[in-house]
């Protein structure tokens, strides 16, 4: 055992890591996102394997963008990220106490059934009413909302979620000869479902924000890992706001808290080529009594959700007619939406602005904001000084929930300091046909349009469902009464405030869904080397994992006793 | 005035009775959501997309006409579901909950004598009014189903129905009452709850149906006039508006719908509060006002002590309007004066906190006042020092040096004992840090966490305070001492000079030395106590790695559909010893602090706390905590964590542990029949702050909560405390910016 394999560096190494983390494949402007269902254990390593080098880390995608990639992958038409789920994990053979150290969100899955009528996490995530898991279209739950088993024809795919597969490509042709390659018998794989994402605007091929359906400039604010080249060049107060420790976003580093997320690890009798690097023990110290599965590698959060783009417009119209009648609302001083002259689509930018805390340029409807980065977005604010009561931004609106900054209790630098222990890369790319964005005439709309959410985190319960759970979805943010995101909310009958001088004036929303939750899942990503070593699991575990999972797998209360060998807590 | 009623009401379980009890109050006790109460406020869901959302009772012909496209109508689901207890019924109670702590065995670490503990049925509750009432109410509405419940329990009458007022016997026997209790609405009573919210409905609605309501006033159309409107706007228009005017009319047509509305039942106009929240600050002003008499009294015994302390006061006060030497003392007065004024005025002034940005909106304003204040805070050291010094030269008949050079001396005494204070510091810092006490006791290893530089900068503010305490007597008996070496001429001047320094070094090092000495001590032996704990018990931090999860007490947040009320419930065993001693200690200290100090609705900087109850049972043995709180589990436990209150969750959970089964040390591979609370440093700091081990040891802890029942679950504490505060304010009268801050409120 050489020493130095027992010092592990505190600066991310990026060349073991999925470029998915850090680059949003801005290059390629053709992807797909492909869920598969592992059929044959054995056929499927063998695929792993030989797309192992296909998988593109980081440190890959640098050096194709930098122009200084060498071999075969300067040539590759396609590139590959792999995510495994829970059911993946063990239906590739993983051990059953190595899967029990797996995060606890991760093992019930998105949708987990439960006897119990609404499941916690359904509960959690906002997936009530139309949102709910029994109608997606994969990853969702065999039960109804009301806790009775779901039609039979319903069950599409329900439990064999087991690896979403990313593509990249410049050729579409090129994504669907390479699915259309995959096969129960040579591969050991069954392609369930498929979805291509939008081609990339013209033009924005270096750039990496979009807009969305709904005609917002869409990704903007990313939080920054440390040692980005892109932040030494930003304001220092830019980089208080959006400067967050690697370890929230990668496994096997200094989080926010300063400590080291929790990480799956394995007995170092279980890894003896010493595929993975040795993990720490509770005490923070490294020994090599356990390998670090989970060691740059990280959770990512797949959702896809349905934009109704004339539901939106509906209620931007509604929210408009609002502005007409009250002068307090329309644009305290700002006149940079739209036409001045034309005062109904200069309402309508307003409303929308209003709906989602930014203008559709991607413009802060905060006050005091610093100066624009280099791709023309600007980020350099919080809500606390200069908009605590949410004139400018409403407190409801959709940037102002998701992300509140300094804004929250008790006092700016403990918001601000807490609510960067809750941030999340989104990588998320657009699917459906594109609408013509701004005319806010869309109602009739039709066509399934949306946004394949991907976001990336090393805690889901402490990140994604927490963002969901307490500022999303949480009736009580900053101080509002029974409200729910502006943009995001579930069909419950709601109202949407927005504070004006001197009272809040506010509209019913009715049950109106702007966004449909359509499927979902939660996925491990893990490092290269990780991958190697799920992909070279030996096969006597397959069976005594099957075993030990036997019992009805899918069951909350039943995972915990046979993951944990049989404890009975 | 009302104090709320809080009743606990604990019975061991009658033998082989757990799992029947348990199942009788999770399926037939507990309060399903969507209960009656739900379907009531929203009456209909309505879906824009029936093929996707499955809507069990579609009626179509409810279609409302006010959207174009197709919906379907669900009505609420399980609302038909009869529970057996009818708390609605019950129309003073807030909460109510039952759970049921498993039996354990303790074993004396001293003796290694074990002693059982029963299973316990809890039953908590909160409600309006004393006890003897809220009983009375839950037999004559629940009779059957409490018998049901009761039955259950040792010690419950045999034939309940002959003889009522046995059960009532028996339920008020078996009321413990708390160790500590917090509630985040102290005072409200249940009918003020509800129509406050009321109130804040009646005027929101009011105010949208008369201003600005586009579908009243007919939509795009108003687009023209609101337009002309603007034009029409002249300065003059514009003064005879003036908001303060507006305000006050808009302030009295609220006033005047609330009175006309007979459906709003306040009966009085102005909310009333129990005497422990509004003269609470009474009680810690005096307790400050105490200290500092003691501070003071110490300060004159030492006076005493050197021989000088009448003389020097009594001279002191004769010779105030004698020449030169009261231009000095007024000097020295006025700074200590005015440097009181300045802090009390930084504080008023300030934000909440220091601002980090440069670009803040009060950073410059901040350092400014900072540079003064540290300024001003040497220049009393100074010029208290010469001043003592240069009046017991007059008084002793020798000329006076004049005014430069005794400020010069006193500057340079006290950098010398500055300097000795900070040597000494540095020098210890290796041998703590090779004690392993290093992290939290040397800055700079501490500075690494932000949460345990704010403990520091407490530490070093008492210790700043301290040193001015010092540095009093020590001022006192350096001037004593200097009459006595007697003086002639420059050079005996010169010769004390150094005496004095000599003497002074002399002084400063013994006392400084000893302060440490003592604090080191402390540090040692409470580091020692945490290292044998340590070895006592597994870790936490092993626990939230292994993910040993307790998916059967989270039962209630499967439940929780974004209500903004949640129970949580957690059952742990106390450390054996003086540490069951101390945890009534803690808790008493809690309670206290709960009750009359942070009372406001925050609970240690959290706002998302109901109520919060402690119990000591089986003679201190078994720690139950009973909480309702506003929002999700990860949220509120994180708050626990994060913010200030992680002090106090140290204080009393770390003399706690959790039992671990055979099975469990296995998988954490430990030889320990419990597993104790995350590694704290002195019982107060780290610990909680380490979320991840803090929140696998809260979730092992947690206890199924069985039936639950909350009066007024969409509401969280913020909402109630602002509705509150909409009632007061809208009957006073205000200045604009009140009046600003009422109208923002609704």
């Amino acid at each position: 055992m050489s020493p130095d394999r027992l010092t592990l560096s505190d600066d991310v190494e990026w060349d073991d890591v999925q470029a998915i983390v850090r680059r949003p494949f801005k290059l390629w402007h053709q992807s797909a996102h492909v869920i598969l269902t592992i059929r044959d254990a054995k056929k499927a390593k063998a695929w792993l394997q030989a797309l192992e080098p296909r998988i593109r880390t980081t440190w890959d995608i640098y050096s194709i963008e930098g122009g200084t990639a060498l071999g075969p992958m300067a040539h590759a038409k396609l590139h590959f990220n792999i995510a495994f789920s829970f059911d993946g994990l063990r239906a590739l053979g993983l051990h059953h106490e190595d899967l029990a150290r797996f995060d606890d969100p991760f093992r019930e899955g998105m949708a987990p059934s439960t006897k119990k009528g609404v499941s916690r996490r359904a509960g959690i995530l906002g997936d009530l009413k139309c949102n709910h898991s029994s109608a997606w279209i994969w990853g969702g739950s065999d039960l109804t909302e009301s806790g009775e088993p779901a039609p039979t024809d319903d069950r599409v795919l329900q439990p064999d979620i087991h690896i979403l597969l990313m593509i990249f490509a410049h050729d579409r042709a090129e994504i669907d000869k390479y699915i259309a390659g995959i096969s129960v018998e040579t591969d050991g794989l069954e392609v369930p479902f498929q979805g291509h994402d939008a081609a990339r605007e013209a033009g924005h091929r270096t750039k990496y924000n979009t807009h969305e359906h709904f005609g917002f400039k869409d990704g903007i604010s990313q939080p920054l890992l440390p040692g980005t080249k892109k932040h030494r060049k930003l304001s220092p107060r830019w980089r208080d706001f959006h400067e967050v420790q690697a370890g929230e976003f990668v496994l096997g580093y200094k989080n926010e808290r300063d400590e080291y997320p929790e990480t799956p690890t394995v007995p170092c009798c279980r890894d003896p080529d010493g595929l993975l690097k040795p993990a720490r023990d509770a005490d923070g110290h490294v020994t090599d009594r356990r390998h670090d599965l989970g060691r740059n590698g990280t959770y990512l959060v797949a959702r896809v959700l349905r934009q109704n783009v004339g539901t939106f417009d509906r209620t931007v119209q509604q929210v408009a007619r609002l502005i007409a009648t009250t002068p307090e609302l329309d644009a305290l001083d700002r006149a940079d939406d739209g036409d001045p002259n034309d005062t109904s689509t200069r309402l309508l930018t307003r409303a929308a602005g209003l709906l989602m805390g930014r203008a559709l340029s991607g413009e802060p409807l905060a006050k005091d904001v610093g100066p624009a980065d280099a791709d023309g977005n600007k980020n350099d604010f919080g809500f606390h000084h200069m908009d605590p009561a949410g004139l400018h931004c409403p407190i409801g609106s959709h940037v102002r929930r998701a992300n509140p900054r300094d804004s929250l209790e008790p006092d700016p630098d403990t918001a601000l300091r807490l609510s960067k222990q809750h941030r999340i890369l989104r990588r998320s790319r657009i699917y459906g046909p594109r609408e013509a964005p701004g005319d806010f005439q869309r109602f009739n709309g039709k066509g399934d349009r949306g946004l394949f959410f991907i976001c990336l985190n090393a805690d889901i319960a402490g990140q994604f469902e927490f963002i969901q759970d307490s500022w999303i979805n949480n009736p009580a943010f900053g101080d509002l009464e029974g409200e729910r995101d502006a943009i995001l909310a579930p069909a419950i009958d709601t109202r949407i405030s927005f504070p004006a001088r001197p009272f809040t004036r506010w509209t019913e929303r009715g049950t109106r869904q702007l966004v449909e939750v359509r499927a979902g899942g939660y996925f491990f990503l893990p490092g290269r080397n990780a991958l190697k070593f799920i992909a070279s699991q030996p096969e006597e575990h397959e069976k005594k994992t099957a075993e030990a999972g036997a019992v009805n797998v899918k069951d909350a209360d039943a995972l915990q006793p046979s993951d944990s060998g049989g404890c009975d807590a | 005035m009302l104090e709320p009623g809080i009743m606990t009401v604990v019975a061991p379980i009658a033998c082989g009775k757990v799992d029947a009890l348990e199942g009788l109050l999770r399926d037939k006790i507990d309060q399903k959501w969507h209960g009656p109460e739900d379907c009531a406020r929203h009456p209909k869901e309505i879906c824009e997309h029936p093929t996707t959302c499955r809507c069990v009772d579609a009626h179509p012909s409810q279609v409302g006409p006010r959207d174009e496209t197709q919906k379907a109508v669900c009505t609420c689901e399980g609302s038909a579901r009869d529970q057996d207890f009818k708390f609605a019924q019950l129309p003073s109670l807030h909460c109510c909950a039952f759970v049921i702590a498993r039996a354990e065995t303790v074993t004396c670490f001293r003796t290694g004598e074990e002693k059982p503990l029963p299973a316990l049925l809890i039953m908590e509750a909160t409600f309006d009014g004393p006890i003897e009432d809220f009983v009375g109410d839950l037999l004559t509405t629940n009779f059957t189903s409490l018998c049901k419940i009761f039955s259950n329990c040792a010690g419950f009458p045999r034939n309940p129905f002959e003889n009522p007022g046995l059960v009532a016997d028996f339920l008020v026997r078996k009321h413990i009452p708390h160790d500590a209790y917090f509630s985040g609405v102290p005072g409200r009573s249940i009918s003020e709850i509800k129509s406050e919210a009321e109130l804040r409905d009646r005027l929101s609605a009011h105010l949208h149906s008369r201003y600005g309501n586009p579908e009243v006033e007919g939509g795009p159309t108003s687009q023209a006039s609101c337009g002309a409107s603007d034009d029409a706007d002249d300065p003059d228009e514009d003064l005879r508006n003036r908001p303060a005017a507006r305000f006050r009319d808009l302030q009295r047509e609220l006033r005047n719908v609330v009175r006309r509305d007979p459906r709003l039942n306040l009966t009085e106009e102005r909310p009333s509060f129990p005497a422990s929240v509004t003269y609470g600050w009474l009680i810690w002003r005096s307790l400050f006002a105490l200290v500092g008499v003691i501070f003071l009294a110490i300060g004159w015994g030492l006076l005493s002590l050197a021989g000088a302390g009448l003389p020097v006061i009594a001279q002191s006060v004769s010779g105030l309007l004698d020449n030169d030497v009261d231009k000095l003392f007024w000097a020295w007065a006025f700074l200590v004066v005015t440097w009181y004024w300045l802090r009390r005025l930084r504080t008023w002034l300030a934000p909440a906190t220091w601002p980090r940005f440069e670009r803040g909106a009060y950073y410059l304003k901040e350092e400014f006042a900072r540079l003064v204040l540290a300024v001003w805070r040497w220049a009393i050291l100074i010029t208290g020092g010469a001043f003592a010094f240069h009046y017991l030269e007059r008084a002793d008949g020798t000329p006076p040096f004049g005014w430069s050079s005794e400020i010069a001396f006193w500057a340079v005494v006290t950098l010398l004992v500055m300097g000795a204070f900070y040597g000494l510091r540095i020098l210890r810092a290796p041998v703590l840090r090779r004690l392993e006490i290093g992290p939290f006791v040397t800055r700079e290893a501490a500075l690494k966490r932000a949460r345990d530089r704010e403990c520091l900068d407490h530490l070093n503010m008492a210790g700043r305070a301290g040193w001015l305490v010092l540095y009093l007597p020590f001022i006192a008996v350096v001037e004593t001492v200097l009459p006595l070496t007697g003086h002639g001429g420059l050079a005996a001047v010169g010769f004390c000079l150094l005496g004095w320094l000599a003497a002074l070094a002399i002084l400063a090092a013994s006392a400084m030395a000893l302060a440490l000495a003592v604090k080191d001590a402390i540090l040692i032996i409470a580091h020692g106590l945490q290292k044998r704990e340590d070895n006592t018990y597994a870790r936490a931090a092993e626990l939230a790695r292994r993910n040993i999860s307790n998916s059967k007490a989270q039962a209630r947040e499967e439940h929780h559909t974004h209500r903004n009320q949640n129970h949580f419930a957690s059952v742990t065993l106390v450390k054996s010893g003086t540490r069951r001693l101390y945890l009534r200690v803690i808790l008493w200290l809690v309670n206290f602090v709960a009750r009359y100090f942070d009372n406001k609705g925050k609970l240690g900087g959290i706002p998302t706390i109901f109520s919060a109850r402690w119990l000591l049972l089986d003679d201190g043995h078994r720690l139950v905590f009973l909480t309702n709180y506003v929002g999700a589990w990860d949220s509120y436990l994180g708050e626990f964590s994060d913010l200030n209150a992680y002090i106090g969750v140290n204080a009393i959970w770390t003399n706690t542990y959790l039992p671990l089964t055979a099975c469990e040390q296995r998988l954490l591979e430990t030889k320990h029949d419990g597993v104790g609370f995350p590694r704290s440093k002195l019982l107060l700091f780290c610990g909680a702050a380490y979320e991840q081990p803090f929140k696998a040891y809260v979730r092992k802890s947690q206890i199924e909560t069985l039936a639950w029942y909350g009066a007024y679950t969409d509401l969280s504490v913020p909402n109630i405390n602002d509705n509150t505060r909409i009632r007061r304010d809208l009957f006073r009268t205000l200045r604009t910016d009140e009046l600003e801050d009422l109208f923002s409120r609704i």
